[in-house]
């Protein structure tokens, strides 16, 4: 019943967050964007320590005011082809809910767009890729002026867990 | 001068109100307080419509505090009504408000709603707390004071029913009374009544009657007037119903979360210290100052209990502060007996408070009813009765002692008071002109003066602190980078010296203040050892040395566990019963040492025992019976030992309940290295056995060596380094042609390329053109080859973020000078890497 409960709020959790403002990038020729909200703030890239005995995509970590967060290149992650970082490059710092606690994780894209306002009526939902394709942390996709921004459920594209079980396996 | 006091404190709340924002209740309920100055004020003037409006706009915040809705719109009605309200209070001013006022403080004819009747009591008795807490017996205007207010509280509180705060406070007049005329000098009982009038007070602004037994205070108020000053004891709250047992597990309010939650924290810590204090006490039993330290910390959680209606709390801390205020006034000596009683009362005081912390996490209040405490109650109750009557030190002993009379003197004087009894000692030699009456008081003060006043601390959490040390070393960074930049200008770089002269002061308080003794948690062994000791019949004795070694609290934590688990296996495997001790030689008496200091940045805990050793032969035989050695390894004595830290260990032949599970062992030297800390065990037959932990000072901040391999930079604890050395051609071998070793003044020690283990570099490196830093963990030693010593220096240790704390081999991460983040080495992680391949 009460789990009958959670799964009904996250659903309509779910849909609703779909409005909103949306901070666009690229990646490759590909837009993404994710809920504004999550983003933390935006800095240009830095030196990155690497740390052994992690996935690839792990690109390492950074200091950020003091704070040492771990950065992710969003490109490994998703399996295209790696290119060496540019002037455009950015890190966005982005705040992941995780069970316990927030996380801060740096996201490295190849550059920053704009923020969107993006309603609801402007999303459609995931289309079915079959299997070559997991989808689950595609909220939907976005149709502005002729192009497509897919949006990305940050949460779920980099949980902490995740980075942990690959170490493990690794 | 009330009407000014109005103008003052409205322009504070106009003021106030402007910052004030909604969305921020801290921001909003710090209007309350002035609101109620100003309602106070207005009553005094009686301007009623004014205070008609104060309580609205407080009925308004408080309703916006809860409830954040529509904040914008119920805001702007709120700052419709201050400036109102500020405005006919300034025409007061203006027109000469002042000679409306002031009338006399009678309440009773004013037939204001219930609630502010409520607040002018509770006015009143603020103020009446504040005057006892200042109380000084020879300020007559005080007492008159006092008189005054209780008055005011007897006339606000004659309709009440029932009419429990109305007796409570003609007693505390009548005490009053009986302080002014008789110059009793002691206020315990009117600040007990004083703290029974706030309580029943709180229940009625709740709603709730006061269910609590109060007759004690109404006895300790009324004793006073009674010639013979006997303590009754505390038989009528019998009859007093107990309140009724709710029907399910019933919610806590948040309101009451807070306090409770303060509650619970600030009553394990008065526990803890009543533990401490009470074992000092069993050494020096009549030593006043340390029953007072117990007896302050009992009297703390029975006052906040009563307030939080935790009835049985309540009574339980009544019953055993009743019997250390006797042993506190000198009646008896406290004996084993009622420190039994007395440690018995914090088990089950903790047990009770435990439920609360439960109730606490779970929202809801956790049943208590089988946590017995009457039979505990009656046992103090009985213990206090069975005790003799004693007295104080009477009041002709301190005068002599002060020298403000002499024997002679004293001694005509008693002479005197027997002629005529009735008379006080201090009276008839201020009649004889023989004393000043100010000495007189000064020693009467004496006599019941509470001694060893508490320190003044604040309480700040950890949470904070570490902010605190890690905001510090950035700093360090920060300033360091500054340096750099401005070596090129003399006088820039002057004040970049005296920033780095604040700076490093600043971050030794903040790591000093993390810092706390260890003796706390030596002090509590005390305790266990005394306890099992008894359990299992033997004669241990505990000494300690170096309890003032200073350590990081959070390591404090962690050494609580592994402790208790090591004293416990000295207790019961370590040391010989008596009669075995005796056949050896050895003194009858068993003795556990504890010993602590500092070592090279790790603090060293040893706790050593005189007992009959570990036996070599049984553990190895054990270890083969139980698979973990095949019985054919050559093992140092070292090694033989670290056995009985494995899982599932124990050679123990029989099991009792102290210990002997054979879960312990392996547990403490988990607790132990999750906070990069080692356990050594060292033993030797019949003499005894010595279990060395070793811990990081502080788990903030580590000595570092900084090495570069290939492109990364490492940071290796220096307390892992033993060497560094450059390796000549002949000091290389391998094995097999993979196996490498180097030859260090003729051992051959392992070697470990970081370069490969992290699959950082490309290709070996020919060794000669690199460096060796021998590095040890656990009696092991490796070799580890490096590119370049980079420095040695102090790193503030940061965790990678989530997802990457448990990387084997990385301990974690550290702001380097240039602003990077470098990484630890964890060498145990590192060793068992290479071990793997």
């Amino acid at each position: 019943m009460a789990d009958e409960r959670t799964t009904m709020d996250q659903a309509i959790k779910a849909t609703t967050i779909k409005t909103g403002k949306y901070l666009t990038f690229s990646l490759e020729k590909e837009e993404y964007g994710i809920g504004i909200l999550k983003v933390k703030e935006i800095i240009g890239m830095m030196p990155i320590t690497s740390v052994p005995r992690t996935p690839a995509f792990v690109k390492g970590v950074v200091n950020l005011r003091g704070k040492v967060i771990p950065v992710l290149d969003l490109r490994t992650k998703f399996e295209m082809e790696a290119i060496a970082y540019t002037e455009r490059t950015c890190i966005i710092v982005v705040e992941i809910d995780s069970d316990a606690a927030t996380i801060l994780l740096g996201i490295v894209v190849d550059s920053v767009s704009e923020v969107l306002n993006i309603r609801e009526e402007e999303i459609e939902e995931t289309p079915k890729f079959g299997t070559q394709l997991k989808h689950d942390y595609i909220l939907g996709m976005a149709k502005r002026d002729g192009g497509v921004k897919i949006l990305l459920n940050i949460d779920r594209v980099l949980s902490g867990e995740e980075i942990t079980e690959i170490e493990q396996v690794s | 001068m009330v009407s000014q006091e109005i103008q003052g404190l409205t322009e504070k709340l106009a003021c106030d109100f402007m910052m004030a924002n909604p969305e921020e209740p801290e921001t909003l309920s710090g209007l309350l307080p002035v609101l109620k100055q100003i309602h106070d004020r207005c009553r005094k003037l009686r301007l009623k419509t004014e205070a008609e409006s104060i309580q609205k706009a407080r009925k308004m915040i408080n309703a916006l505090v809860s409830d954040p809705g529509e904040a914008e719109t119920r805001m702007t009605a709120l700052g419709d009504l201050i400036t109102a309200l500020s405005f006919s209070l300034r025409e007061l001013e203006e027109t000469g408000g002042a000679a409306k006022a002031p009338v006399t403080e009678d309440f009773s004819e004013d037939p204001a709603p219930q609630c502010s009747d409520l607040e002018t009591i509770e006015a009143g008795l603020e103020t009446f707390d504040g005057l006892i807490h200042s109380f000084c017996p020879e300020e007559i205007p005080d007492l008159g004071a006092l008189h005054h207010i209780l008055d005011d509280l007897i006339e606000g509180s004659k309709n009440d029913d029932p009419p429990i705060f109305h007796e409570v406070a003609l007693a505390c007049k009548h005490y009053v009374e009986s302080i002014t005329l008789e110059n009793i000098c002691h206020t315990r009982p009117i600040e007990e009544g004083a703290l029974l009038l706030k309580s029943i007070l709180s229940h009625r602004k709740r709603g709730k009657a006061f269910i609590f037994d109060y007759s004690d205070v109404l006895d300790l108020l009324n004793a006073s007037f009674e010639t013979a000053k006997t303590k009754k004891s505390v038989d009528s709250e019998e009859n007093i119903p107990e309140p009724f047992p709710p029907a399910g597990p019933e919610r806590i309010s948040t309101d009451d979360m807070e306090i409770l939650a303060d509650f619970v924290a600030e009553a394990f810590e008065n526990l803890e210290t009543i533990e401490i204090k009470l074992i000092d006490l069993e050494q020096d039993p009549s030593n006043k100052d340390i029953i007072n330290d117990i007896f302050r910390p009992f009297h703390t959680i029975k006052g906040v209990s009563g307030f939080l209606s935790l009835t049985r709390i309540n009574k339980l801390a009544h019953a055993t502060e009743n019997l250390l205020d006797s042993a506190r006034s000198g009646e008896f000596v406290i004996d084993q007996q009622a420190t039994d009683a007395v440690l018995e009362s914090v088990d089950t005081l903790k047990a009770l408070i435990g439920r609360v912390k439960k109730g606490i996490e779970t929202g809801f209040w956790q049943p208590d009813e089988d946590i017995d405490t009457e039979i505990l109650r009656h046992k103090l109750q009985r213990i206090q009765a069975a005790m003799t009557q004693g007295e104080k030190e009477p009041l002709g002993q301190i005068l002599i002692r002060k020298n403000a009379v002499d024997q002679e003197t004293v001694e005509d004087a008693l002479e005197t008071q027997r002629a005529c009894p009735g008379k006080k000692l201090g009276e008839i030699l201020v009649e004889g002109r023989r004393l000043d009456p100010g000495q007189v008081v000064s020693a009467l003060a004496e006599q019941n003066a509470v001694r060893n006043k508490p320190e003044i601390q604040v309480k700040v959490s950890t949470q904070k602190l570490d902010d605190l040390v890690d905001y510090a070393g950035e700093l360090v960074i920060a300033q360091a980078m500054l340096r750099q930049q401005t070596a090129h200008d003399p006088a820039l770089n002057q004040s970049v010296a005296h920033l780095g002269q604040i700076v490093t002061n600043m971050q030794n308080i903040a790591m000093s203040m993390r810092m706390i003794p260890i003796k706390a948690t030596f002090m509590k062994m005390i305790r266990l050892v005394r306890d099992l000791s008894r359990k299992v019949g033997k004669d241990v004795n505990l000494s300690m040395s170096g309890e003032d070694t200073e350590i990081d609290r959070n390591v404090v934590d962690a050494l609580y566990e592994p402790m208790v688990h090591m004293i416990r296996n000295s207790l019961d495997h370590g040391i010989e019963p008596s009669g075995e001790r005796k056949a050896k030689g050895k003194a009858l008496q068993g003795n556990i040492h504890l010993r602590a200091y500092h070592k090279g940045g790790h603090i060293i805990i040893e706790i050593e025992d005189d007992g009959k050793g570990l036996d070599k032969e049984r553990i190895l035989k054990k270890a083969v019976s139980t698979g973990l050695i095949t019985g054919h390894e050559q093992m140092t004595d070292a090694r033989i030992y670290d056995l009985i830290l494995e899982p599932g260990f124990s050679t123990a032949e029989k099991i009792t309940d102290v210990s002997g599970r054979g879960v312990g062992m392996d547990v403490v030297k988990s607790g132990i290295e999750k906070f990069r800390g080692h356990l050594n065990i060292a033993s030797q037959k019949d003499r005894g056995t010595k279990f060395t932990i070793s811990l990081p000072l502080t788990l903030a901040i580590i000595d570092g060596m900084l090495i570069r391999v290939e492109t990364e930079k490492y940071v290796i604890p220096t307390t892992a380094v033993q060497k560094a050395f450059k390796p000549g051609p002949n000091d290389y071998f391998t094995v097999e042609g993979k196996g490498e070793m180097v030859k260090d003044r003729g051992n051959l020690i392992p070697l470990i390329r970081l370069s490969e283990i992290f699959k950082s570099g490309k290709g070996k490196k020919p060794v000669q053109d690199c460096l060796v830093v021998v590095v040890e963990s656990k009696d092991e030693k490796r070799a580890l080859l490096i590119d370049e010593l980079l420095g040695k220096d102090e790193y503030v240790i940061k965790s990678l973020g989530t997802g990457l704390e448990t990387i084997k081999g990385i301990a974690g991460g550290a702001i380097l000078s240039d602003g990077r983040v470098g990484l630890i080495l964890d060498i145990h992680g590192i060793f068992s890497i290479a071990q793997e391949g």
